[in-house]
């Protein structure tokens, strides 16, 4: 499979690099094609908890994107209820194959932090947000406290 | 405590039912030799190789190391019997047959409840039997009989066999049995995870020197978007070098969004000024790698471009070669073109190994190739009767490489300059490019569209965008700066 070496190349980098924003890398042996992992944003009202994603590599990688799903609930306009996020570098049209994984999570943790209420995913929340951020945030911060995994760290922290 | 009885400190005997390999005695079985045993060369299977213990022996479990060089014994037959009497019978206590890629066999016993972690790896496990109790709780004899082989002469690396002191035995004897091993693997004695490890040990070794062998293939030899080893390196206008299958198969995504090819790295689609090229010198240097690697398993199975294609395109070439030849009747010169050519392709570079990526790597040069071809059989008298092959040289160069253009033939010729009196300083004329600007012997020189080459000074004063030669109009972005 094509994909295989430079996902092997791409997971270690990443696991040496310990990005401080993706934690918990976890891949099948089995299967390389699918990964898991947490993502800490930095800002509020979602920076109280960690989000599960899972990425999945066509078999055609790195000429075909990945696709990314969250696995835990998230009170966001370009995320969806199922988890399917819209997130442009990760689109077929504008994928390139020099494209590598950390800069696809950085870019969805970018997202994140600045949601992009003109193409939203959830058109309620995006009116919620730009007509009332407080509301927004306060709704956000207590879906993120009720479904988001705990940080670790903020969890010893405590 | 688990004992090796082939350890030499437990004075094993051992004997075979045939005679061995000078050198390798069945006896290096149980001494400190490492040789192993080798059968003489025309020795068949079945052999029996007999173990006599210095007593009665529990057996727990037999490991075999089945190979001595590239001889490797495949089929085994364990027997055991629990008197020293000759005329008494062997019983059978398991078979095993190995596939080319399992190192040895392990046979143990089922109810001994004994860890098997320490397994070496790609030892086929085997149970033993304990149908016949006396023959396994109290062997005195062990017979292992090589019944098949693969291809080779019946061999035995190595045999060790745990076990402990039968019960039957007085204690007297346990406790002497037990001292003369404690004596010998004193001050420690060994624990059960020591004792796998000894096993071990031998595939450890292996694994380390393949380790060593595993060459790492240098990081810029592989394909930034791939992690592949590059076939036929291109770079980018980004300056980026990628496989040319890596770029190949973008395009064919780009194409699918209507997108016309462009460096995967910027998007930048490639134009008349910006687009790639192939790498020579990392193209030269990967072969370089591969063949002086060609000896490493994992290098063997890397893709190269000594393909069918290619070869085809190579026997194309020497066909009309052939076909110039002959109709020129002047083999003559043929034979002392391509004497001079062979001479000259190893003299030309420092390793004589590149000789046949080089020529290979050239299929797409090959158009100067013929040109300079062209050109020397044009200066012979014979020039009327070549005329017509030129155009069946011509027709193929354009098969082969119809998609060739200026900046892919400036490169190649670049390559070619190292091969200076391979196509000799006639290819500029072949070309049809003059040496110099016709006006002053400026050194900065362009080239236009109709392969014409004009000095600075003439592109930036004229005032009509037009060739002073033929005529031919071009746009203030054509001429491209020729480097000598």
């Amino acid at each position: 499979m094509a994909a295989t070496r430079r996902l092997q190349k791409e997971l270690s980098d990443l696991r040496a690099s310990a990005m401080k924003n993706f934690t918990n890398i976890q891949v099948d042996e089995a299967n390389i094609l699918t990964w898991q992992g947490l993502i800490l944003p930095d800002d509020p009202p979602y920076n109280k908890g960690a989000f599960r994603i899972e990425i999945n590599f066509p078999a055609e990688y790195p000429f075909k994107p990945p696709r990314i799903n969250f696995k835990t609930k998230i009170y966001h306009p370009n995320i969806d209820e199922k988890g399917q996020v819209c997130l442009a570098i990760i689109s077929a049209e504008n994928w390139k194959p020099a494209t590598k994984t950390d800069q696809v999570i950085q870019a969805l943790i970018a997202l994140v932090n600045d949601p992009e209420p003109e193409h939203p995913l959830r058109a309620d929340l995006a009116e919620e947000f730009l007509k009332d951020r407080r509301k927004f945030f306060k709704n956000a911060e207590e879906f993120t406290k009720k479904h988001a995994e705990k940080r670790r760290e903020s969890a010893s922290a405590e | 405590m688990l004992l090796n009885f082939c350890h030499p400190c437990l004075r094993p005997e051992i004997s075979c039912s045939t005679i061995s390999t000078e050198g390798y005695d069945v006896k290096n079985l149980v001494n400190e030799s490492s040789q192993g045993f080798l059968a003489y060369a025309c020795i068949k299977p079945p052999i029996n190789i007999d173990l006599t213990f210095i007593c009665n022996v529990e057996i727990s479990r037999v490991i075999v190391w089945p190979s001595v060089g590239s001889q490797k014994s495949s089929g085994f037959q364990l027997m055991a019997k629990s008197t020293t009497d000759t005329g008494a019978p062997y019983s059978t206590l398991s078979n095993a047959y190995l596939s080319a890629a399992q190192g040895g066999v392990i046979f143990y016993r089922r109810d001994i409840n004994e860890t098997l972690t320490c397994v070496p790896n790609g030892f086929l496990q085997r149970y033993i039997k304990i149908s016949d109790h006396h023959a396994v709780n109290k062997a005195t004899n062990l017979r292992l009989c090589i019944v098949k082989t693969e291809n080779s002469v019946p061999a035995i690396g190595r045999i060790e066999v745990w076990g402990r002191v039968a019960r039957c035995c007085g204690r007297d004897v346990i406790a002497g049995v037990n001292s003369l091993w404690t004596q010998e693997h004193s001050p420690r004695i060994p624990t059960i995870d020591e004792i796998r490890e000894s096993p071990t040990k031998k595939n450890d070794h292996d694994s380390l020197e393949k380790s060593n062998c595993a060459v790492e293939v240098p990081e810029d030899f592989l394909d930034p978007i791939t992690y592949e080893v590059m076939v036929q390196p291109i770079m980018l206008p980004s300056g980026k070098i990628i496989d040319q299958l890596t770029l190949e198969r973008h395009e064919q995504n780009e194409a699918l969004w209507g997108r016309s090819p462009s460096d995967p790295f910027t998007g930048i689609p490639f134009g008349n000024t910006c687009k790639p090229i192939i790498a020579t010198s990392l193209k030269a240097r990967i072969d370089k790698f591969l063949i002086e690697n060609s000896n490493d398993d994992n290098i063997k199975k890397l893709p190269r471009t000594v393909g069918r294609k290619i070869s085809q395109v190579c026997d194309q070439l020497v066909g009309v070669e052939r076909t110039v030849c002959a109709n020129s009747k002047s083999t003559v010169l043929k034979v002392k073109s391509s004497h001079t050519l062979k001479r000259n392709i190893p003299s030309n570079l420092t390793n004589s190994q590149h000789k046949l990526p080089v020529l290979v790597m050239c299929t797409k040069q090959s158009l100067d190739l013929t040109e300079s071809k062209r050109t020397r059989l044009s200066k012979t008298p014979q020039r009327c009767t070549v005329s017509d092959d030129i155009d069946i040289e011509g027709d193929c160069a354009r098969n082969i490489s119809n998609e060739i253009d200026g900046d892919l033939e400036l490169n190649v010729k670049s390559v070619l300059s190292g091969l200076k009196r391979f196509n000799g300083p006639k290819t500029r004329e072949a070309s049809g490019v003059p040496k110099g600007c016709s006006c002053c012997k400026s050194s900065i020189l362009y080239k236009l569209p109709c392969k014409h080459v004009i000095c600075r000074r003439v592109l930036t004063t004229v005032k009509l965008p037009k060739c002073q030669h033929c005529g031919l109009s071009y746009s203030t972005r054509d001429p491209i700066r020729i480097h000598d």
